[in-house]
């Protein structure tokens, strides 16, 4: 059984082994903590310490986001599946010591990016300072300068764009009895900065018919010629510039303490996990308690590990029925590659059975059809080889490579069947990469013709076909679990009048989507490699001799989908108005099956719409590559060709399998919402815990 | 009317077809990315980290284009010297439920999978669902493509 039995598990100690108890847990990794709590025992609040741990795992958080800025790890995409180092308990704890150290260079790179980022606001203040004394540059006065004994100077500017003579005639219409001389310092369509000056005895009368034309005096007016304060401002950015340059070089040179650093993050996680951990726990004066979920094989091995170390009371006990019990599951290598599309969708509860290994089966299969390029296949498989042998993998990511290698071997499978090599490839290299050539590989192809209409249309039948065994076999997993809960009535009833639905609605394919065309084709007529047509003159006859038993299964089936639920109603012995209520029920199911079952296999068709999608523009792109007639353009364009559409499809061949599995065949059986495990582990990414010798 | 049909030609009626398909399933597409690939870069401004997740998102609307240009490729292949006016109008009429399916479908999904994306960047976990939901309009494309595969068979 792949969905691992769960108990509960209950620990009473000592309350001085607390934390060693609670390290070796989290070491063993195996037991999530449930909340445990009892009138007589009190928790203890441990917020606190884990608000600290949190605080400074930030710190060392935000020390490598900056170490990542300005002294980037080098290394390339695949590394990120080199595997983690390793690392004894006793190493741990050793290097656990230097955290302090640690800690401070941590916050010696943050002290040098906080001075990088005040130095980059300084000269954003600075540069806003330039520009403002940039009109100014030829000033040779301070613009605070107010006048000599007998003068006084007005500085300041006009925000509009004139010049020295619409000035005078608009003051001298203002105040004819004054006169006046303006100096244009510089003048842009924004403003222009002037210097007005008149007889101090005027000043006042002066200055009010300035105001009146827009006149404004600066805000920030300088002691010295505004050049003193413009050279002022340059040196204040060289010199920030200077300081940023600076702290960078300095951050670099903590490069070398990555590693340390990446282990403190961890450190603290470690920590903080722990502490929250130990919140859930329990305790009197002298012992605590601690409850929580261990998988049962589990059992033995962790029980007799803390019983040898420490004084304690173990019990382990089945998990009540009404309670929400998290789900581990446990897969060999290949129902395993299934796990993570399996979760995207929902994990299993209790009640359902685990349908990674027996979706896996159909998955690649699927996407190898929808995919269906040779060409395409033998990369993947090369480009997963390539990882699976140069690292060593952990268990999740070997995964994830394994599921890469089957679903490029899937690819290859029907590449071959379909003749699909990069397109028609084979025809170009046939032909010295220029257009025209024939296809020797024609000759190995099961749809060889697959461009006549005939041969598309015998192709649809086939992917409906395929469909239906897909559903089917669904209806069967539905069989199979309800039947395990002990239940063989219902798991029949429930999940085999659709399945006979179904091998009911093939005669139903022949007749409305593949009958002339799949008859004509068996005529085999201009084909020829005649595998393909022996497969379709066996169906022919199949469809001839058959269709009629066919049509009694579809009948059965539909009599089966009405009577059903009132048989389970009598069944449970229940009143004869619940008894007719079943008739009507099946009736409404009648209609929702027979609806279901059409929508379920048509839904197949996409098997045939995305491997023709990736074929046809797979040979577009060779077209387009040969069209020059040189060998290597042909190969540029072809290389980048090829990516995108590989790309393309890859995505698109991956979301339209997973909603096969998803909404085609999770529906037959399968329910999901169950509550992942997450035990109190150590959640580290730049080492894990290996067995002391 | 026919007389304009009948101006037209063959060959003409069926590239009209062909170009009908592309023009209007790639419109979908284009605007159906577009629309996901706004949300999608909201998300990875707050969390670059879930770029994977919404970029499956934002090409997931780029299929009905591709199927627009399939069904192009397909009519053009069909088109020879010796094609009747009434075989270059099937092809025209048979290029017409991807162009217009695809150019909804595409819409349409791109709408979904960008709430998808919001969903996104508060569940990360149930992105699966998301694509689902986004993989459900895509469902009307393909049943379209299917009949248009079908239709330019008959011609």
């Amino acid at each position: 059984m792949a969905i691992l039995d769960m108990k509960r598990i209950e620990i009473l100690a000592m309350l001085s082994d607390s934390k060693a108890i609670v390290d070796l847990i989290q070491q063993q990794g195996c037991v999530e903590l449930v909340d445990y709590s009892e009138e007589k025992f009190y928790k203890l609040s441990t917020s606190a310490a884990v608000s600290q741990f949190d605080k400074f795992h930030g710190i060392a958080t935000s020390a490598i986001e900056v170490l990542d800025r300005y002294a980037p790890k080098k290394g390339g995409l695949l590394d990120s599946f080199a595997p983690r180092d390793d690392m004894t308990v006793t190493e741990f704890a050793k290097k656990s010591q230097d955290t302090d150290a640690i800690l401070s260079k941590c916050y010696g790179i943050n002290a040098l990016y906080k001075e990088i980022q005040d130095a980059k606001v300084e000269i954003i203040r600075a540069q806003t300072g330039l520009d403002q004394m940039r009109p100014w540059t030829q000033l040779d006065i301070p613009s605070s300068f107010k006048g000599t004994i007998n003068t006084s100077v007005f500085v300041g500017t006009i925000a509009e764009e004139t010049n020295r003579e619409v000035i005078l005639s608009k003051l001298a219409e203002i105040v004819p009895e004054i006169d006046s001389e303006i100096e244009i310092v510089s003048a842009d369509k924004n403003q222009t900065c002037l210097v007005a000056i008149c007889h101090k005895d005027f000043a006042k009368d002066y200055e009010q018919a300035l105001r009146s034309i827009g006149f404004v005096a600066p805000a920030d007016p300088t002691k010295h010629e505004p050049k003193v304060r413009i050279e002022r401002l340059e040196a204040e950015i060289a010199e920030c510039e200077n300081k940023i340059a600076e702290n960078e070089e300095k951050i670099k040179t903590y490069a070398e303490f990555r590693g340390d650093i990446e282990f403190l993050i961890d450190y603290f996680t470690l920590r903080s996990d722990k502490y929250k951990a130990l919140d859930k726990i329990s305790m009197s004066d002298n012992v605590f308690v601690l409850t929580g979920y261990i998988p049962a094989i589990k059992v033995d091995e962790f029980t007799n590990k803390l019983e040898s170390l420490f004084d304690v009371a173990v019990s382990v006990t089945d998990p009540s029925e009404d309670e929400d019990v998290p789900v581990l599951l446990e897969n060999g290598a290949f129902g395993r590659t299934m796990e993570s599309t399996t979760e995207m969708y929902a994990l299993p509860t209790h009640d359902d059975i685990d349908p990674n290994k027996f979706m896996a089966i159909f998955y690649y299969f699927l996407f190898g059809l929808m995919l269906g390029d040779a060409g395409y296949g033998i990369l993947m498989v090369i480009a997963c080889l390539v990882v699976k042998f140069k690292f060593r993998l952990e268990p999740k990511k070997a995964a994830t490579v394994n599921y890469g290698l089957l679903c490029g071997l899937g690819t290859t499978f029907w590449g071959i069947l379909l003749n699909g090599w990069f397109g028609d490839l084979p025809a170009y290299l046939a032909n010295g990469l220029k257009m025209g050539g024939a296809n020797p590989m024609s000759n190995y192809s099961l749809f060889e013709a697959l461009e006549t209409s005939e041969a598309t249309t015998v192709f649809l039948m086939f992917c409906l076909i395929i469909g239906i065994l897909h559903l089917c076999y669904g209806c069967l997993l539905g069989v199979y679990k309800t039947w395990k809960h002990g239940k063989p009535v219902e798991a029949i009833l429930e999940n085999m009048p659709f399945f006979l639905i179904l091998i009911g609605f093939l005669p139903l394919i022949d007749m409305q989507i593949s009958g002339k065309a799949l008859r004509r084709y068996a005529l085999g007529e201009g084909i020829t490699h005649t595998t393909m047509v022996k497969v379709a003159q066996g169906f022919v006859w199949f469809f001839d001799n058959c269709s009629t038993y066919l049509y009694y299964v579809l009948a059965a089936g539909a009599a089966l989908t009405v009577l059903a639920p009132a048989i389970i109603a009598l069944k449970d012995k229940k009143s004869i108005g619940k008894v007719a209520g079943g008739l009507g029920a099946g009736l409404y199911a009648l209609y929702n099956a027979a609806t279901g079952a059409l929508g379920d296999i048509l839904s197949y068709a996409r098997l045939l719409a995305l491997g023709l999608c990736t074929g046809i523009i797979a040979s577009v792109i060779n077209q387009l590559a040969a069209m020059p007639g040189n060998p290597v353009l042909f190969v540029i364009i072809f290389v980048f060709g090829h990516t995108v559409n590989l790309a393309i499809n890859l995505i698109g061949t991956y979301v339209h399998t997973n909603r096969l599995q998803y909404v085609e065949l999770y529906a037959k059986f399968y329910e999901g919402g169950g509550t992942p495990f997450i035990p109190l582990t150590v959640n580290s990414k730049s080492f894990k815990f290996k067995e002391e010798n | 009317m026919f007389q304009i049909v009948e101006s037209f030609g063959p060959i003409a009626l069926a590239i009209l077809g062909a170009a009908f398909a592309a023009i209007f399933a790639g419109m979908g597409s284009a605007r159906g990315v577009g629309t996901v690939g706004e949300a999608a870069a909201g998300v990875v401004a707050e969390d670059p980290g879930k770029f994977g997740k919404v970029l499956i998102l934002e090409i997931l609307p780029g299929t009905q284009g591709l199927y627009g240009l399939l069904v192009a490729i397909m009519v053009m292949g069909k088109i020879s010297p010796e094609l009747t006016l009434a075989q270059g109008a099937a092809l025209f009429f048979a290029a017409l439920p991807i162009a217009a399916v695809g150019y909804f479908s595409g819409k349409y999904q791109g709408k979904v999978a960008a709430a998808g994306c919001s969903m996104v960047a508060k569940k990360p976990e149930q992105s699966g669902k998301a694509i689902i939901f986004a993989a459900m309009v895509e469902t009307y494309a393909i049943l379209a493509l299917l009949i248009s595969i079908l239709l330019i068979g008959q011609v």
